[in-house]
Protein backbone atom coordinates (compact mmCIF):
# COMPACT_ATOMS: atom_id res chain seq x y z
CA UNK A 1 0.00 0.00 0.00
CA UNK A 2 1.44 3.48 -1.15
CA UNK A 3 1.71 5.94 2.14
CA UNK A 4 -0.37 8.92 0.87
CA UNK A 5 0.99 12.50 1.51
CA UNK A 6 -0.99 15.68 1.83
CA UNK A 7 -0.81 17.45 -1.53
CA UNK A 8 1.66 20.70 -1.90
CA UNK A 9 -0.80 23.05 -1.46
CA UNK A 10 -3.30 21.30 1.09
CA UNK A 11 -2.51 23.87 3.35
CA UNK A 12 -4.46 26.03 1.09
CA UNK A 13 -8.03 25.39 1.01
CA UNK A 14 -8.27 25.69 4.68
CA UNK A 15 -6.46 29.08 5.04
CA UNK A 16 -8.79 30.73 2.62
CA UNK A 17 -11.32 32.50 4.92
CA UNK A 18 -8.16 33.14 7.58
CA UNK A 19 -6.32 35.29 5.30
CA UNK A 20 -9.47 37.13 4.45
CA UNK A 21 -10.30 37.45 7.63
CA UNK A 22 -6.74 38.74 8.44
CA UNK A 23 -6.54 40.80 5.53
CA UNK A 24 -10.17 42.48 5.27
CA UNK A 25 -10.53 42.50 9.62
CA UNK A 26 -7.14 43.04 10.68
CA UNK A 27 -4.38 44.27 8.39
CA UNK A 28 -6.40 46.33 6.26
CA UNK A 29 -8.34 48.40 8.91
CA UNK A 30 -4.68 48.73 11.07
CA UNK A 31 -3.13 50.18 7.79
CA UNK A 32 -6.43 52.12 7.36
CA UNK A 33 -6.26 53.42 10.66
CA UNK A 34 -2.74 54.55 10.36
CA UNK A 35 -3.13 56.69 7.65
CA UNK A 36 -6.75 58.31 8.86
CA UNK A 37 -4.66 59.19 11.59
CA UNK A 38 -3.02 61.39 9.72
CA UNK A 39 -5.64 63.06 8.03
CA UNK A 40 -8.72 64.85 9.44
CA UNK A 41 -11.26 62.30 8.49
CA UNK A 42 -14.81 63.21 10.16
CA UNK A 43 -17.90 61.25 9.65
CA UNK A 44 -19.72 64.29 8.73
CA UNK A 45 -19.33 67.43 6.98
CA UNK A 46 -16.74 68.46 4.61
CA UNK A 47 -14.12 66.12 5.95
CA UNK A 48 -16.12 63.32 5.44
CA UNK A 49 -16.04 63.80 1.88
CA UNK A 50 -12.73 64.38 0.85
CA UNK A 51 -10.54 64.35 4.06
CA UNK A 52 -6.94 66.34 3.70
CA UNK A 53 -3.91 64.94 5.19
CA UNK A 54 -2.77 66.53 7.87
CA UNK A 55 0.69 65.23 9.02
CA UNK A 56 1.11 64.67 12.93
CA UNK A 57 -1.25 67.12 13.79
CA UNK A 58 -3.74 65.17 15.66
CA UNK A 59 -0.89 63.22 17.55
CA UNK A 60 -0.06 67.13 18.63
CA UNK A 61 -3.55 67.66 19.42
CA UNK A 62 -3.48 64.69 21.55
CA UNK A 63 -0.04 65.71 23.36
CA UNK A 64 -1.91 68.75 24.61
CA UNK A 65 -4.79 67.33 25.40
CA UNK A 66 -5.93 67.14 29.01
CA UNK A 67 -8.56 64.75 28.25
CA UNK A 68 -6.17 62.34 27.04
CA UNK A 69 -3.57 63.17 29.17
CA UNK A 70 -5.95 62.39 32.08
CA UNK A 71 -7.28 59.19 30.15
CA UNK A 72 -4.29 57.46 29.63
CA UNK A 73 -3.24 57.92 33.27
CA UNK A 74 -7.23 56.52 34.18
CA UNK A 75 -6.58 53.54 31.94
CA UNK A 76 -3.13 52.97 33.44
CA UNK A 77 -4.63 53.38 37.00
CA UNK A 78 -7.60 51.16 35.73
CA UNK A 79 -5.41 48.34 35.04
CA UNK A 80 -3.06 48.36 37.28
CA UNK A 81 -5.85 48.20 40.28
CA UNK A 82 -8.09 45.62 38.92
CA UNK A 83 -5.78 43.67 36.55
CA UNK A 84 -2.36 43.80 38.19
CA UNK A 85 -3.20 44.03 41.57
CA UNK A 86 -6.84 43.04 41.66
CA UNK A 87 -7.12 40.15 39.28
CA UNK A 88 -3.85 38.81 39.09
CA UNK A 89 -3.48 38.68 43.51
CA UNK A 90 -6.70 37.66 44.29
CA UNK A 91 -6.69 35.07 41.54
CA UNK A 92 -3.27 33.72 42.90
CA UNK A 93 -4.65 34.07 46.53
CA UNK A 94 -7.64 31.91 45.50
CA UNK A 95 -5.78 29.08 43.58
CA UNK A 96 -3.19 28.76 46.27
CA UNK A 97 -6.13 28.57 48.80
CA UNK A 98 -7.79 26.24 47.12
CA UNK A 99 -4.40 23.90 46.18
CA UNK A 100 -5.09 19.93 47.49
CA UNK A 101 -8.03 21.10 49.35
CA UNK A 102 -11.14 19.83 49.77
CA UNK A 103 -12.87 18.63 46.38
CA UNK A 104 -16.21 19.95 47.11
CA UNK A 105 -15.24 23.02 48.73
CA UNK A 106 -12.76 23.63 45.61
CA UNK A 107 -15.75 23.34 43.26
CA UNK A 108 -17.89 25.16 45.10
CA UNK A 109 -15.53 28.72 45.09
CA UNK A 110 -14.32 27.75 41.93
CA UNK A 111 -17.47 27.52 40.19
CA UNK A 112 -18.56 30.81 42.21
CA UNK A 113 -15.54 32.82 40.74
CA UNK A 114 -16.19 31.35 36.95
CA UNK A 115 -19.82 32.12 36.80
CA UNK A 116 -19.23 35.79 37.84
CA UNK A 117 -16.91 35.80 34.58
CA UNK A 118 -19.97 34.13 32.27
CA UNK A 119 -21.91 36.62 32.80
CA UNK A 120 -22.50 39.99 30.37
CA UNK A 121 -20.22 42.40 31.91
CA UNK A 122 -23.40 44.72 31.97
CA UNK A 123 -25.25 42.49 34.43
CA UNK A 124 -21.71 43.39 36.59
CA UNK A 125 -22.26 46.77 35.31
CA UNK A 126 -26.27 46.75 36.42
CA UNK A 127 -25.45 45.29 39.99
CA UNK A 128 -22.97 47.73 40.99
CA UNK A 129 -25.34 50.63 39.53
CA UNK A 130 -28.20 50.05 41.47
CA UNK A 131 -26.20 49.28 44.54
CA UNK A 132 -23.33 52.12 44.65
CA UNK A 133 -26.24 54.77 42.76
CA UNK A 134 -27.38 57.91 45.04
CA UNK A 135 -30.70 56.34 45.86
CA UNK A 136 -29.13 52.58 45.29
CA UNK A 137 -29.29 50.33 48.05
CA UNK A 138 -25.89 50.97 49.42
CA UNK A 139 -26.96 54.74 50.42
CA UNK A 140 -30.64 52.87 51.86
CA UNK A 141 -29.69 50.83 53.88
CA UNK A 142 -26.56 53.61 55.47
CA UNK A 143 -29.38 56.16 56.24
CA UNK A 144 -31.00 53.38 58.14
CA UNK A 145 -28.11 52.81 59.92
CA UNK A 146 -28.41 56.45 60.69
CA UNK A 147 -25.38 57.48 58.48
CA UNK A 148 -25.36 59.95 55.63
CA UNK A 149 -24.84 58.32 52.23
CA UNK A 150 -23.27 60.41 48.92
CA UNK A 151 -23.27 59.22 45.39
CA UNK A 152 -20.64 57.20 45.45
CA UNK A 153 -20.43 56.86 41.73
CA UNK A 154 -19.74 60.25 41.79
CA UNK A 155 -17.55 60.31 44.54
CA UNK A 156 -15.29 57.00 43.63
CA UNK A 157 -16.00 56.12 39.76
CA UNK A 158 -12.49 54.69 39.62
CA UNK A 159 -13.05 52.47 43.05
CA UNK A 160 -16.33 51.29 41.27
CA UNK A 161 -15.40 50.14 38.08
CA UNK A 162 -12.01 48.69 39.07
CA UNK A 163 -14.02 45.90 41.68
CA UNK A 164 -16.43 45.51 38.95
CA UNK A 165 -13.24 44.16 36.76
CA UNK A 166 -12.10 42.70 39.86
CA UNK A 167 -15.45 40.90 40.39
CA UNK A 168 -15.73 40.05 36.77
CA UNK A 169 -12.46 39.07 35.68
CA UNK A 170 -10.61 37.27 38.89
CA UNK A 171 -11.67 33.83 37.10
CA UNK A 172 -9.51 33.79 34.24
CA UNK A 173 -6.18 34.53 36.46
CA UNK A 174 -7.39 31.79 39.48
CA UNK A 175 -7.98 29.13 36.46
CA UNK A 176 -4.68 29.82 34.85
CA UNK A 177 -2.61 29.93 38.07
CA UNK A 178 -4.79 26.55 39.73
CA UNK A 179 -3.22 24.89 36.27
CA UNK A 180 0.02 26.34 36.94
CA UNK A 181 0.26 25.38 40.62
CA UNK A 182 -0.53 21.78 40.03
CA UNK A 183 2.65 21.25 38.41
CA UNK A 184 4.68 22.80 41.21
CA UNK A 185 6.17 19.38 42.67
CA UNK A 186 5.12 18.65 45.75
CA UNK A 187 8.15 17.14 47.06
CA UNK A 188 9.84 20.33 46.81
CA UNK A 189 7.18 22.04 49.08
CA UNK A 190 7.38 19.29 51.57
CA UNK A 191 11.09 19.87 51.88
CA UNK A 192 11.20 23.62 52.19
CA UNK A 193 8.26 22.88 55.24
CA UNK A 194 10.90 20.17 56.66
CA UNK A 195 13.52 22.80 56.41
CA UNK A 196 11.45 25.51 58.35
CA UNK A 197 10.35 27.54 55.77
CA UNK A 198 6.49 28.82 56.98
CA UNK A 199 3.48 29.43 54.12
CA UNK A 200 4.55 32.91 53.09
CA UNK A 201 8.05 31.69 52.58
CA UNK A 202 7.36 28.98 50.55
CA UNK A 203 5.52 30.70 48.21
CA UNK A 204 7.65 33.28 47.64
CA UNK A 205 11.24 31.15 47.38
CA UNK A 206 9.57 27.75 45.97
CA UNK A 207 6.21 28.16 44.45
CA UNK A 208 6.25 31.82 42.56
CA UNK A 209 10.31 31.35 41.27
CA UNK A 210 8.54 28.29 39.46
CA UNK A 211 5.31 29.96 38.00
CA UNK A 212 7.23 32.88 37.01
CA UNK A 213 6.84 32.62 33.36
CA UNK A 214 2.67 31.90 33.94
CA UNK A 215 2.45 34.82 35.81
CA UNK A 216 4.37 37.41 33.49
CA UNK A 217 2.17 35.91 30.76
CA UNK A 218 -0.49 35.86 32.71
CA UNK A 219 -0.18 39.27 33.54
CA UNK A 220 -0.24 40.44 29.98
CA UNK A 221 -3.05 38.64 28.66
CA UNK A 222 -5.25 40.22 31.34
CA UNK A 223 -3.57 43.61 30.99
CA UNK A 224 -4.23 43.82 26.93
CA UNK A 225 -8.10 42.65 27.89
CA UNK A 226 -7.96 45.68 30.70
CA UNK A 227 -7.36 48.47 28.49
CA UNK A 228 -9.50 47.66 25.91
CA UNK A 229 -12.63 47.30 28.78
CA UNK A 230 -15.67 49.47 27.31
CA UNK A 231 -18.73 48.15 28.19
CA UNK A 232 -18.52 47.86 32.12
CA UNK A 233 -17.34 51.53 32.21
CA UNK A 234 -19.99 53.04 29.59
CA UNK A 235 -22.84 51.39 31.54
CA UNK A 236 -21.92 52.28 35.03
CA UNK A 237 -20.32 55.51 34.60
CA UNK A 238 -20.11 56.67 31.30
CA UNK A 239 -16.99 57.86 31.87
CA UNK A 240 -18.43 60.24 34.24
CA UNK A 241 -18.88 62.52 36.35
CA UNK A 242 -17.30 64.47 33.66
CA UNK A 243 -14.23 62.82 32.72
CA UNK A 244 -13.27 61.47 36.45
CA UNK A 245 -13.69 57.56 34.88
CA UNK A 246 -12.67 57.96 30.99
CA UNK A 247 -10.33 55.72 29.80
CA UNK A 248 -9.28 55.65 26.37
CA UNK A 249 -11.71 53.09 25.11
CA UNK A 250 -14.42 55.46 25.96
CA UNK A 251 -12.35 58.77 25.05
CA UNK A 252 -11.88 56.93 21.78
CA UNK A 253 -15.71 55.95 21.56
CA UNK A 254 -16.81 59.79 22.26
CA UNK A 255 -14.90 61.25 20.25
CA UNK A 256 -14.92 59.22 17.22
CA UNK A 257 -18.59 58.27 17.14
CA UNK A 258 -20.04 60.73 19.27
CA UNK A 259 -18.32 64.01 18.01
CA UNK A 260 -17.69 61.93 14.47
CA UNK A 261 -14.14 63.35 14.82
CA UNK A 262 -13.02 59.50 13.06
CA UNK A 263 -8.92 60.61 12.72
CA UNK A 264 -8.17 62.04 15.90
CA UNK A 265 -10.22 58.65 17.61
CA UNK A 266 -8.52 56.47 15.20
CA UNK A 267 -5.16 58.82 16.99
CA UNK A 268 -6.36 58.12 20.62
CA UNK A 269 -6.83 53.85 19.79
CA UNK A 270 -3.11 54.58 18.41
CA UNK A 271 -1.91 55.85 21.82
CA UNK A 272 -4.35 52.89 23.73
CA UNK A 273 -2.11 50.41 21.63
CA UNK A 274 0.83 51.60 22.70
CA UNK A 275 -0.39 51.94 26.33
CA UNK A 276 -0.64 47.94 25.75
CA UNK A 277 3.03 47.53 24.12
CA UNK A 278 4.54 49.60 27.24
CA UNK A 279 3.04 47.12 29.89
CA UNK A 280 3.60 44.43 27.43
CA UNK A 281 7.67 45.48 26.97
CA UNK A 282 8.06 46.17 31.24
CA UNK A 283 6.62 42.14 31.75
CA UNK A 284 9.09 40.86 29.20
CA UNK A 285 12.07 42.67 30.88
CA UNK A 286 10.85 41.67 34.23
CA UNK A 287 10.77 37.91 32.55
CA UNK A 288 14.35 38.54 31.40
CA UNK A 289 15.66 39.83 33.83
CA UNK A 290 16.18 37.39 36.47
CA UNK A 291 16.59 34.66 34.29
CA UNK B 1 29.23 6.71 56.11
CA UNK B 2 26.49 8.67 54.84
CA UNK B 3 24.85 5.51 53.64
CA UNK B 4 24.21 4.61 57.15
CA UNK B 5 22.05 7.41 57.79
CA UNK B 6 18.44 6.73 57.52
CA UNK B 7 17.11 8.18 54.42
CA UNK B 8 14.38 11.09 55.34
CA UNK B 9 11.47 10.91 54.19
CA UNK B 10 10.12 14.11 53.63
CA UNK B 11 6.30 13.12 52.99
CA UNK B 12 5.74 11.45 56.32
CA UNK B 13 7.60 14.68 57.67
CA UNK B 14 5.50 17.11 56.19
CA UNK B 15 2.24 15.65 57.36
CA UNK B 16 3.80 14.67 61.10
CA UNK B 17 4.69 18.50 60.97
CA UNK B 18 0.79 19.78 59.91
CA UNK B 19 -0.13 17.65 63.37
CA UNK B 20 -2.04 19.49 65.96
CA UNK B 21 -2.51 22.57 64.35
CA UNK B 22 -3.80 20.45 61.23
CA UNK B 23 -7.46 20.62 61.84
CA UNK B 24 -7.47 24.32 62.72
CA UNK B 25 -5.76 25.32 59.68
CA UNK B 26 -7.91 23.30 57.55
CA UNK B 27 -11.08 24.85 59.27
CA UNK B 28 -9.50 28.54 58.68
CA UNK B 29 -8.52 27.89 54.76
CA UNK B 30 -11.59 26.75 53.95
CA UNK B 31 -13.71 29.10 55.57
CA UNK B 32 -11.59 31.78 54.00
CA UNK B 33 -11.99 30.12 50.72
CA UNK B 34 -15.78 29.83 50.93
CA UNK B 35 -15.84 33.42 52.29
CA UNK B 36 -14.17 34.81 49.04
CA UNK B 37 -16.38 32.25 46.55
CA UNK B 38 -19.47 33.76 48.05
CA UNK B 39 -18.27 37.45 48.10
CA UNK B 40 -18.21 36.71 44.01
CA UNK B 41 -21.78 35.64 44.37
CA UNK B 42 -23.26 38.58 46.19
CA UNK B 43 -23.66 40.78 42.82
CA UNK B 44 -25.81 38.09 41.64
CA UNK B 45 -27.81 37.40 44.65
CA UNK B 46 -28.74 41.44 45.00
CA UNK B 47 -29.53 41.27 40.90
CA UNK B 48 -31.64 38.13 41.44
CA UNK B 49 -33.93 39.08 44.59
CA UNK B 50 -34.29 42.83 43.19
CA UNK B 51 -35.92 41.04 40.02
CA UNK B 52 -38.81 39.48 42.34
CA UNK B 53 -39.76 42.68 44.13
CA UNK B 54 -41.73 45.31 44.03
CA UNK B 55 -41.23 48.25 42.41
CA UNK B 56 -41.27 50.24 45.38
CA UNK B 57 -39.47 47.85 47.63
CA UNK B 58 -36.41 48.29 45.10
CA UNK B 59 -32.99 49.51 46.17
CA UNK B 60 -34.38 49.90 49.58
CA UNK B 61 -32.96 48.95 52.64
CA UNK B 62 -34.93 46.10 52.65
CA UNK B 63 -32.73 43.57 51.04
CA UNK B 64 -35.33 40.17 51.43
CA UNK B 65 -38.26 40.72 48.74
CA UNK B 66 -41.63 41.30 50.96
CA UNK B 67 -43.34 39.41 48.67
CA UNK B 68 -41.73 37.81 45.53
CA UNK B 69 -43.49 39.08 42.28
CA UNK B 70 -42.62 36.16 39.70
CA UNK B 71 -44.98 38.12 37.88
CA UNK B 72 -41.95 40.48 37.31
CA UNK B 73 -40.81 38.25 34.83
CA UNK B 74 -43.89 37.94 32.48
CA UNK B 75 -44.38 42.26 33.12
CA UNK B 76 -41.06 42.44 31.41
CA UNK B 77 -42.04 40.87 27.94
CA UNK B 78 -45.14 43.41 28.16
CA UNK B 79 -43.12 46.72 28.44
CA UNK B 80 -40.89 45.67 26.16
CA UNK B 81 -39.81 43.24 22.98
CA UNK B 82 -37.81 41.26 24.42
CA UNK B 83 -38.66 38.10 21.90
CA UNK B 84 -37.09 40.43 19.06
CA UNK B 85 -34.19 41.11 21.04
CA UNK B 86 -33.79 37.26 21.72
CA UNK B 87 -34.22 36.27 18.29
CA UNK B 88 -31.98 39.12 17.34
CA UNK B 89 -29.17 37.49 19.91
CA UNK B 90 -30.20 34.26 19.79
CA UNK B 91 -29.15 35.10 15.41
CA UNK B 92 -25.72 37.02 16.29
CA UNK B 93 -24.89 34.12 18.37
CA UNK B 94 -26.00 31.05 16.48
CA UNK B 95 -25.06 32.13 13.22
CA UNK B 96 -21.40 33.24 14.74
CA UNK B 97 -20.81 30.44 16.24
CA UNK B 98 -21.81 27.94 13.47
CA UNK B 99 -19.58 29.73 10.92
CA UNK B 100 -17.01 29.96 12.99
CA UNK B 101 -16.81 26.05 13.49
CA UNK B 102 -17.05 25.61 9.66
CA UNK B 103 -14.41 28.22 8.76
CA UNK B 104 -11.81 27.91 11.96
CA UNK B 105 -11.60 24.26 12.47
CA UNK B 106 -9.96 23.94 9.16
CA UNK B 107 -8.10 26.54 9.10
CA UNK B 108 -6.70 25.36 12.87
CA UNK B 109 -5.59 22.23 11.08
CA UNK B 110 -4.00 23.58 8.51
CA UNK B 111 -2.08 25.39 11.06
CA UNK B 112 -1.49 22.75 13.62
CA UNK B 113 -0.94 19.26 11.31
CA UNK B 114 -0.19 20.28 7.81
CA UNK B 115 4.10 21.66 6.87
CA UNK B 116 4.09 24.88 4.59
CA UNK B 117 6.34 27.61 3.67
CA UNK B 118 4.47 30.75 5.74
CA UNK B 119 2.88 28.74 8.51
CA UNK B 120 5.04 30.13 11.36
CA UNK B 121 4.37 33.67 10.38
CA UNK B 122 0.18 33.07 9.46
CA UNK B 123 0.30 31.94 13.09
CA UNK B 124 1.99 34.83 14.44
CA UNK B 125 -0.60 37.30 12.66
CA UNK B 126 -3.72 35.36 14.14
CA UNK B 127 -1.85 35.79 17.58
CA UNK B 128 -1.24 39.37 16.99
CA UNK B 129 -4.53 40.09 15.99
CA UNK B 130 -5.93 38.50 18.67
CA UNK B 131 -4.65 40.56 21.30
CA UNK B 132 -5.03 43.89 19.47
CA UNK B 133 -7.60 46.25 21.47
CA UNK B 134 -10.87 46.02 19.38
CA UNK B 135 -10.45 49.72 19.76
CA UNK B 136 -7.64 49.98 16.93
CA UNK B 137 -10.23 48.91 14.15
CA UNK B 138 -13.23 50.35 15.33
CA UNK B 139 -13.56 53.01 13.26
CA UNK B 140 -12.15 51.74 9.79
CA UNK B 141 -14.51 48.70 9.93
CA UNK B 142 -17.51 50.96 11.13
CA UNK B 143 -16.74 52.82 7.96
CA UNK B 144 -16.36 49.71 5.40
CA UNK B 145 -19.86 48.78 7.08
CA UNK B 146 -21.13 52.06 6.60
CA UNK B 147 -20.54 52.07 3.01
CA UNK B 148 -21.42 48.34 2.24
CA UNK B 149 -25.08 50.05 3.93
CA UNK B 150 -25.07 47.41 6.37
CA UNK B 151 -24.97 49.10 9.86
CA UNK B 152 -28.15 49.00 11.67
CA UNK B 153 -28.31 45.45 11.11
CA UNK B 154 -26.49 42.50 12.97
CA UNK B 155 -24.47 41.27 9.68
CA UNK B 156 -21.50 43.16 10.11
CA UNK B 157 -20.96 41.40 13.76
CA UNK B 158 -21.83 38.01 11.99
CA UNK B 159 -19.77 38.35 8.46
CA UNK B 160 -16.63 38.37 10.13
CA UNK B 161 -16.95 34.97 12.14
CA UNK B 162 -17.96 32.99 8.64
CA UNK B 163 -14.60 34.10 8.14
CA UNK B 164 -13.49 32.69 10.87
CA UNK B 165 -12.68 34.22 14.78
CA UNK B 166 -8.68 34.54 15.85
CA UNK B 167 -9.37 33.19 19.44
CA UNK B 168 -10.87 30.14 18.25
CA UNK B 169 -8.20 29.75 15.44
CA UNK B 170 -5.60 30.04 18.14
CA UNK B 171 -7.62 27.84 20.83
CA UNK B 172 -8.29 24.81 18.61
CA UNK B 173 -4.77 25.45 16.78
CA UNK B 174 -3.44 24.63 20.57
CA UNK B 175 -5.97 21.48 20.97
CA UNK B 176 -4.89 19.80 17.93
CA UNK B 177 -1.13 19.80 18.98
CA UNK B 178 -2.00 17.79 21.47
CA UNK B 179 -3.53 14.68 19.24
CA UNK B 180 -0.85 12.45 18.69
CA UNK B 181 0.95 12.97 14.83
CA UNK B 182 1.07 8.88 15.00
CA UNK B 183 -2.77 8.99 14.46
CA UNK B 184 -2.79 11.58 11.74
CA UNK B 185 -0.14 9.58 9.57
CA UNK B 186 -2.13 6.28 10.13
CA UNK B 187 -5.06 7.59 8.62
CA UNK B 188 -2.86 9.16 5.72
CA UNK B 189 -1.56 5.59 5.35
CA UNK B 190 -4.81 4.01 4.85
CA UNK B 191 -4.92 6.69 1.53
CA UNK B 192 -7.28 9.18 3.90
CA UNK B 193 -7.57 12.32 1.89
CA UNK B 194 -6.58 15.42 3.86
CA UNK B 195 -10.78 16.36 4.53
CA UNK B 196 -10.87 13.21 5.73
CA UNK B 197 -8.34 12.82 8.28
CA UNK B 198 -9.74 16.39 9.80
CA UNK B 199 -13.39 15.02 9.64
CA UNK B 200 -12.82 11.48 10.76
CA UNK B 201 -9.52 12.09 13.01
CA UNK B 202 -9.12 15.65 14.18
CA UNK B 203 -12.70 16.46 14.85
CA UNK B 204 -13.67 13.26 17.13
CA UNK B 205 -10.47 13.28 18.97
CA UNK B 206 -10.80 17.22 19.41
CA UNK B 207 -14.17 17.38 20.68
CA UNK B 208 -13.93 19.00 23.49
CA UNK B 209 -11.38 21.40 22.57
CA UNK B 210 -14.16 22.05 19.62
CA UNK B 211 -16.90 22.54 22.28
CA UNK B 212 -14.94 24.73 24.41
CA UNK B 213 -14.04 26.98 21.56
CA UNK B 214 -17.76 27.16 20.36
CA UNK B 215 -18.86 27.51 23.90
CA UNK B 216 -16.72 30.63 23.96
CA UNK B 217 -17.81 32.00 21.47
CA UNK B 218 -20.98 31.49 22.03
CA UNK B 219 -21.04 33.08 25.53
CA UNK B 220 -18.60 35.93 23.77
CA UNK B 221 -21.38 36.71 21.14
CA UNK B 222 -24.29 36.36 23.76
CA UNK B 223 -22.35 39.11 26.12
CA UNK B 224 -21.11 41.49 23.40
CA UNK B 225 -21.84 45.12 23.85
CA UNK B 226 -19.67 47.60 22.07
CA UNK B 227 -20.12 45.76 18.64
CA UNK B 228 -23.99 45.66 19.02
CA UNK B 229 -23.88 49.23 20.28
CA UNK B 230 -21.87 50.17 17.52
CA UNK B 231 -23.74 48.65 14.89
CA UNK B 232 -27.06 48.05 16.08
CA UNK B 233 -28.06 50.80 18.01
CA UNK B 234 -29.38 53.57 15.51
CA UNK B 235 -32.22 50.49 14.78
CA UNK B 236 -33.93 49.49 18.21
CA UNK B 237 -35.63 46.55 15.76
CA UNK B 238 -32.03 44.71 15.61
CA UNK B 239 -30.80 45.29 19.17
CA UNK B 240 -29.58 42.60 20.47
CA UNK B 241 -30.53 41.78 24.56
CA UNK B 242 -27.89 43.66 25.83
CA UNK B 243 -28.15 46.90 24.28
CA UNK B 244 -32.03 46.85 25.00
CA UNK B 245 -31.13 45.82 28.72
CA UNK B 246 -28.68 49.10 28.71
CA UNK B 247 -31.66 51.47 27.30
CA UNK B 248 -34.01 50.41 30.17
CA UNK B 249 -31.98 52.30 32.04
CA UNK B 250 -32.17 55.59 29.70
CA UNK B 251 -35.86 55.81 30.24
CA UNK B 252 -37.26 58.55 31.66
CA UNK B 253 -38.14 56.57 35.11
CA UNK B 254 -36.02 52.98 36.17
CA UNK B 255 -38.25 50.09 37.45
CA UNK B 256 -35.08 48.64 38.79
CA UNK B 257 -37.15 45.62 39.40
CA UNK B 258 -38.51 44.84 35.90
CA UNK B 259 -34.58 45.85 34.90
CA UNK B 260 -33.44 42.95 37.33
CA UNK B 261 -35.88 40.76 36.22
CA UNK B 262 -34.87 41.36 31.96
CA UNK B 263 -31.50 40.65 33.46
CA UNK B 264 -31.80 37.50 35.36
CA UNK B 265 -33.41 36.56 31.61
CA UNK B 266 -29.94 37.93 29.95
CA UNK B 267 -27.79 36.34 31.80
CA UNK B 268 -29.78 32.80 32.08
CA UNK B 269 -28.31 31.08 28.97
CA UNK B 270 -25.06 32.28 29.37
CA UNK B 271 -25.47 31.21 33.38
CA UNK B 272 -27.19 27.41 32.09
CA UNK B 273 -24.69 27.02 29.63
CA UNK B 274 -21.93 26.90 32.01
CA UNK B 275 -23.39 25.02 34.38
CA UNK B 276 -23.51 22.30 32.04
CA UNK B 277 -20.44 22.57 30.32
CA UNK B 278 -18.29 23.96 33.18
CA UNK B 279 -15.20 21.05 32.66
CA UNK B 280 -15.12 21.94 29.48
CA UNK B 281 -15.17 25.47 30.01
CA UNK B 282 -12.24 25.15 32.55
CA UNK B 283 -10.35 23.13 30.10
CA UNK B 284 -10.78 25.37 27.46
CA UNK B 285 -9.10 28.15 29.72
CA UNK B 286 -6.14 26.04 30.96
CA UNK B 287 -5.66 25.37 27.15
CA UNK B 288 -5.13 28.91 26.09
CA UNK B 289 -1.19 27.78 25.94
CA UNK B 290 -0.71 29.45 29.12
CA UNK B 291 1.23 27.04 30.64
CA UNK B 292 5.28 27.00 29.31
Amino acid sequence: MRRRRPGVFAWLPPMVPTFLLLGLFFIGPILWAAYTAFTNAALSGPAARDPEFVGWENFRRALHDPNLANAVWLTVLFTFGSAVIGQNCLGMLLAVLMQRRNQVIRAIVGMLVVAAWVLPEIVAAFALYAFLSGDGTLNAVLTTLGMEGQNWLFTAPMLAIILGNVWRGTAFSMLIYQAALSDVDVELLEAAQVDGAGPLRRFWHVVLPIVRRTVMTNLMLITLQTIGVFTLIYVLTSGGPGTASQTLPLLMYDRAFEFGEIAYGTAIAFVLLGVGALFSAIYARALRAEV
Amino acid sequence: MTAVLPRRRPAAAYRRARGSTGFLEWVAIHSIALALGLMFLLPLVFVCLTAVMSDRQALTAELWPRQWQWANFVTVFEKAPLLTYLGNSLLYSGVATAGMLVSSVPAAYALARLRWRGRNLAFLAVVAAMMLPPQVVAVPLYLLWARLDLTGTVWPLVIPYLLGDFFSIFLLRQFFLTIPRDYVDAARADGCSEAGVLLRVIVPMARPGIAAAALFSFLYTWNDYFGPLLYTAERPESWTLSVALASFRGMHRVEWNLTMAATVLVMLPALVLFLVAQKTFVKGITFTGVKG
